[in-house]
């Protein structure tokens, strides 16, 4: 950032809140300004907060998912079903399912998913860790929901070839694909119709 | 489908240009060099986002400046759109009707264009690679959707690669390369199913223009040679349902695997497919004279015209330079046919014999960049 010379503060404000995702020069700017004109006692407020993190918020040593108590809520929780594992890429996947409120079983977060171009393989993601947890408990069944990207895919079907060959008598599904509820044919893209047409069942 | 107005800036050689178009012939002459063909790759770059001639941006922008521009205001289906493309040596970007285009691959099928050019040659000398590609920018033109097709299955096929070359040929490797196989076999055989039957269709009208250029003394067949089990589908042959070809697709992944970890590369699937051209039996890459080899690539893109007519809407073709070496009545034969199809947009130098054959077509002179319209 040119022009700051005489704002340093501002200007490395401005430099960490441009690294955010999402964030541009421009926005991170219009929040560094609005920051500044805030009451100190907030500034303070949201300073301790986020100096927290590193501190309270720690990955579950079960699921991997983010929680500030560990084992997390959900994998002490012996309300929930135990012989169901939802195996996702990343802890706002488990958010997500969770807010469906239909899904009782337990999760696995990846915490990433299979990309050599990335440098990523089976030892960058818990994938140890799952076939751990399915050797020791007693789980029935594993659904596969990582992401219908290419990347997802992969993922998906290494885990379903690994799995199986275990011979641990668990099912493995995975989330289908089809059309978005609320959405119209024609605005469907090709790609999504098409699946969603070779996936149909019988009404 | 036709331009009404075309602006260029700083495109190559052509700093600044405006141009308005009538439906038909226009006729760009002026000696080499001097930007007849800049302006049929401009038209044809807002149509495909490629070019034939770089893969580099920077070769697109005149010298000294950093950013060009191409716009289009052109009919379709009876109303009035404007398309247009901004870039500078790293970005590109396109418009449609004033709107951001999200991804390259929804420019396709927007402005459909078909271009000869002396460098189509290539589809007999350039390898599997050249006709692949060929194909493929008719097909996606065609069939927009297919693009992004195409984009995922380069993507899972990269990945996978790049597992071959860096892995050992253990089970846990096999495992890991395999996994990319449910993805390749998805978007292979979709692509395979579409490019296997555009080709056989292109073949087919690309023999029958053959033969008239001929006089119907030789004729042009083809073939379509996927890499997989050393299956290969001529004209009259079925190309088999999407569901046989999965089959065939991963029994192939599984037979070459071996040779896939050797070589580090994958063997099988549409990126390894080709189409071979026979003339009289005979293949044209090896055996065909120079003077077959024109007729084949015209009757291949004027093939390639009639597939990418929407009814009684043909294609804008821009025509570069092909007519240089035909005889006489060829060229009458040729130009007769394309002048009848739309727009067209020919170059010529100046001293070519055969514009005269050409009636009510506008003239544009255009000399070092510049391009003005000739009167008379």
């Amino acid at each position: 950032m040119k022009g700051f010379q005489n704002l340093p503060t501002i200007e490395n404000l401005i430099t960490e809140l441009n690294r955010l995702p999402g964030i541009g020069p421009k926005s991170a700017t219009a929040l560094a300004y609005h920051l500044v004109h805030l009451p100190a006692e907030r500034l303070n407020r949201l300073a301790e907060t986020i100096s927290a993190i590193p501190g309270k918020i720690l990955n579950c040593s079960i699921c991997g998912n983010l929680t500030e108590e560990n084992p997390c809520r959900i994998c002490s929780d012996p309300g929930r079903d135990h012989t169901m594992i939802c195996v996702v890429e990343k802890p706002m996947d488990v958010l997500s399912i969770e807010r469906t409120g239909i899904y009782r079983g337990l999760y696995h977060v990846l915490g990433g998913v299979l990309s050599p171009l990335d440098g990523i393989g089976p030892a960058q993601i818990r994938i140890r860790e799952l076939l751990e947890r399915l050797k020791s408990a007693e789980v029935k069944e594993i659904i596969l929901a990582t992401n219908p990207s290419i990347e997802g895919e992969a993922t998906a079907s290494y885990l379903c070839d690994t799995i199986a060959p275990l011979d641990l008598g668990i099912t493995v599904t995975r989330f289908s694909r089809g059309l978005p509820v609320g959405g119209e044919l024609t605005y469907t893209d090709t790609e999504t119709l098409s699946l969603a047409l070779q996936s149909r069942k019988p009404f | 489908m036709h331009i009404h107005q075309l602006r260029i800036q700083n495109f190559r050689n052509i700093r600044e240009a405006s141009l308005d178009l009538t439906p038909g012939v226009q006729l760009l002459i002026g000696r080499n060099a001097q930007g007849k063909t800049s302006l049929l790759e401009a038209v044809y770059l807002l149509a495909t986002a490629t070019s034939h001639r770089t893969h580099n941006n920077r070769e697109l922008i005149t010298q000294g400046e950093t950013t060009a521009f191409i716009e289009a205001e052109f009919d379709r289906d009876g109303s009035r759109h404007r398309l247009s493309t901004g870039f500078d040596s790293k970005e590109r970007r396109f418009r449609i009707d004033e709107k951001p285009l999200k991804r390259v691959s929804d420019l396709y099928g927007i402005l459909k264009a078909v271009f000869f050019s002396p460098e189509d040659l290539e589809f007999l000398s350039g390898g599997p690679i050249a006709r692949r590609r060929t194909m493929d920018l008719g097909l996606c033109q065609q069939n927009p959707p297919l693009v992004r097709v195409l984009l995922d299955y380069r993507k899972a096929l990269k990945q996978r690669n790049t597992l071959l070359r860096q892995a050992d040929a253990s089970i846990t490797t096999r495992n890991l390369v395999k996994a990319w196989n449910p993805e390749l076999i998805r978007l292979g055989t979709q692509i395979l199913s579409q490019r296997a039957d555009y080709t056989l269709k292109l073949v087919e009208k690309a023999s029958d223009y053959y033969a008239s250029i001929t006089g119907s003394r030789e004729n042009l067949a083809g073939v379509y040679r996927s890499s997989m089990t050393h299956l290969a589908w001529r004209k009259g042959g079925e190309i088999p349902d999407e569901k046989d070809l999965k089959r065939y697709f991963e029994i192939a992944l599984e037979e070459t695997v071996e040779k896939d970890f050797l070589y580090r590369q994958t063997h099988a699937g549409p990126h390894r497919d080709d189409i071979v051209l026979e003339v009289c039996g005979k293949s044209a890459e090896r055996y065909a004279s120079q003077g077959q080899r024109r007729s084949i690539v015209l009757a291949l893109k004027l093939a390639e015209r009639d597939l990418l007519t929407s009814p009684n809407d043909p294609p804008i073709l821009l025509v570069d330079d092909v007519t240089h070496e035909m005889d006489m009545r060829r060229c009458d034969r040729f130009l007769e046919n394309i002048c009848s199809s739309g727009q067209v947009f020919l170059t010529f130098t100046e001293t070519e014999s055969h514009r005269g054959l050409i009636k009510n077509a506008t003239e544009w002179h255009v000399q070092d960049g510049m391009i003005s319209r000739r009167s008379g």
